[in-house]
């Protein structure tokens, strides 16, 4: 992986995350001579926590997504394909509305805990190096449980607009958040982000095996727990303020090894840069489409990333079928 | 001086019994044993990998808890399995673990420079075979610690790799190396380990090693005329000897 190749990742998404503020420009321009403080305000309590999750989110699936696919040496392997965000929105909906704990802080611990038993629960069905089938089937079946139990604790709610409240949230949404809130799935997403970004010599020798990687003188089962811990906080703070948001986590690393040679672990840093331009991207196109009113972003980047994925399950098979 | 290799109790639990081996000076030995005697696992207590116990000292100084930098120095292990999790460029999979002079020399040696850009998904399993090794030998550990290099390897690679081997002791480093042609092993081999069962039943010079009843045992092969051949297709007195200096009717006669 070139310096400069990342250098223009981040250039790039610092383009999207600058267009993401200022877009649309006219109403900004307009109260900026009339208003400034109230444009300022705009643009600090409406725009900035909407970029900055964005930003925060994109890159904690990116950079987890490189993660987990480096661990279970499986490019299928992602957040959101292995229920780690179907259970961290499990964790939250049972916090607040089981629990009724709704404050940004209680709503994360509920989202993290449900993503780590969501990935321990992976973990020991799927085995640390499954199969294909395997680690999509218990991803799956997963997903299915979180799903349902999520749906069953909306039902056991005791307000009656449970099921109404949640459902914009669940589909994944970074619609009017306030900075706080912005900052309480942004600083712990970069925070996991800065210490996977420490595991990639271990996980570039897991290409080798688990045998020579521990060779290397590398605790893989350190790292194991290591990557589920940091993708389950990430993640799980993540998914308590803006909801589940699929594919970014599966499609932002299959660029991003493009880019390494194939290398799993330096895969992680351009993967968090691709994360968060995609998400910042997809934000625009939520926000420019002529629909006279938003479409949910987890809705927009299914619909871009589900084709992707069938186009990349074919591609295997194509491969395995050689 | 102090021993290149020195294991004490090295074990694998369940696997292994504690087992000892010495090298004072570089030397190439092989380990043999039929499936399932331990020769990975006793590859594994020495090169850390699972819950080793026992303790392994390379020119005195412990693998465990050193820096991968530092480590690889030490030792440098080779499995049997020939998988490369994902599609890296032939180069690229031996520098993991090299730095870029010692990769491109290790790639030279195996003859890896004609396809060093081709992804190793692409290559036949024989040439991945050389890449891995060729990861291997790169940074030029004390001790290279490989499990059936030459499996997968056509008949002139099998000696060239051999010949590499004996090159390396020469320069200093030692080799522990579990393969299966005990003929090639015989022939470049400074000392065979038999293995059964976990432990080691003989340590010693090739020829003797190779001669002795407990390989006849443990293998269940005998080599008459030159040729290894099934102890069950052998006559069982003491007479065999005779049989097999009048040449035929070997098989058969039991």
């Amino acid at each position: 992986m070139s310096r400069p190749i990342l250098l223009l990742l981040a250039l790039a998404a610092g383009s999207a995350f600058a267009l993401s503020l200022a877009l649309p420009w006219p109403p900004i321009a307009a109260l900026l001579e009339q208003d400034r403080p109230l444009a300022l305000a705009l643009l600090w309590e409406l725009r900035l926590p909407r970029a900055l999750l964005a930003l925060a989110y994109g890159a904690m699936l990116g950079a987890s997504g490189a993660a987990i696919q480096g661990l279970f040496a499986n490019p299928l392997a992602s957040p959101d394909l292995t229920g780690t965000t179907s259970g961290a929105a499990l964790g939250a909906v049972v916090t607040a509305y089981l629990f009724g704990f709704s404050a940004p802080i209680a709503l994360a611990l509920g989202a993290v805990g449900g993503a780590l038993g969501a990935l321990l629960l992976l973990l020991a069905l799927a085995g640390p190096r499954a199969e294909t089938a395997t680690l999509l089937l218990a991803g799956l079946a997963i997903s299915a449980l979180a799903g349902a139990l999520t749906t069953l604790a909306l039902a056991l709610a005791p307000s009656p607009f449970a099921f109404y409240d949640a459902y914009e949230w669940l589909m994944g949404s970074l619609v009017d958040r306030s900075l706080e809130q912005a900052a309480f799935a942004a600083a712990p997403a970069m925070a996991a982000i800065l210490l996977l970004l420490r595991l990639t010599a271990p996980l570039d020798s897991l290409t080798l095996g688990e045998e020579v990687a521990q060779s290397f003188g590398h605790d893989v089962r350190r790292l194991r727990i290591a990557i589920v811990c940091l993708t389950a906080f990430g993640v799980g703070a993540c998914v308590a303020i803006c909801g589940a948001i699929g594919f970014i986590g599966l499609v932002a690393p299959i660029f991003a090894r493009r880019l390494t040679g194939g290398h799993p672990g330096r895969a992680i840093a351009p993967a968090a840069l691709i994360g968060g331009l995609l998400l910042l991207s997809a934000d625009l196109v939520v926000r420019s489409a002529p629909l006279g009113r938003t479409l949910p972003i987890g809705v927009v980047t299914a619909l871009l990333g589900a084709p992707f994925f069938l186009w990349l399950v074919a591609h295997m098979r194509w491969r395995l079928e050689r | 001086m102090t021993a290149l290799l020195k294991a004490e109790k090295v074990g694998l639990a369940g696997r292994l019994e504690p087992v000892d081996l010495r090298m004072e000076a570089p030397q190439l030995v092989c380990l043999i044993g039929p499936n399932g005697s331990g020769k990975t696992s006793l590859l594994h207590g020495l090169a850390r990998i699972g819950g080793p116990s026992g303790e392994v000292r390379i020119d005195g100084r412990r693998p465990d808890g050193l820096a991968p930098a530092e480590r690889r120095r030490l030792l440098s292990y080779l499995p049997a399995s020939r998988d490369i999790a994902w599609p890296l460029a032939a180069a690229d999979v031996v520098r993991l673990g090299a730095d870029e002079a010692e990769s491109l020399e290790a790639m030279e040696a195996l003859d890896l420079a004609p396809f060093g850009r081709r992804r190793v998904d692409r290559l036949s399993t024989g040439e991945r075979s050389r890449v891995l090794i060729a990861r291997a030998l790169a940074p030029r550990p004390r001790l290279l610690l490989l499990d059936e290099p030459v499996a997968n390897l056509d008949p002139l690679w099998q000696l060239k790799l051999m010949g590499l081997l004996r090159l390396a002791v020469s320069n200093g480093q030692g080799a522990v190396v579990a393969m299966h042609d005990l003929d090639l092993a015989g022939r470049y081999s400074d000392r065979l380990v038999l293995m059964d069962q976990g432990a080691i039943l003989a340590d010693g010079e090739p020829g003797a090693v190779l001669g002795s009843e407990r390989l006849e045992q443990v293998f269940g092969i005998r080599k008459v005329n030159g040729e290894w051949r099934p102890l069950a297709s052998l006559p069982r007195s003491g007479g065999e000897g005779d049989h097999a200096k009048h040449g035929g009717g070997v098989i058969g006669e039991a």
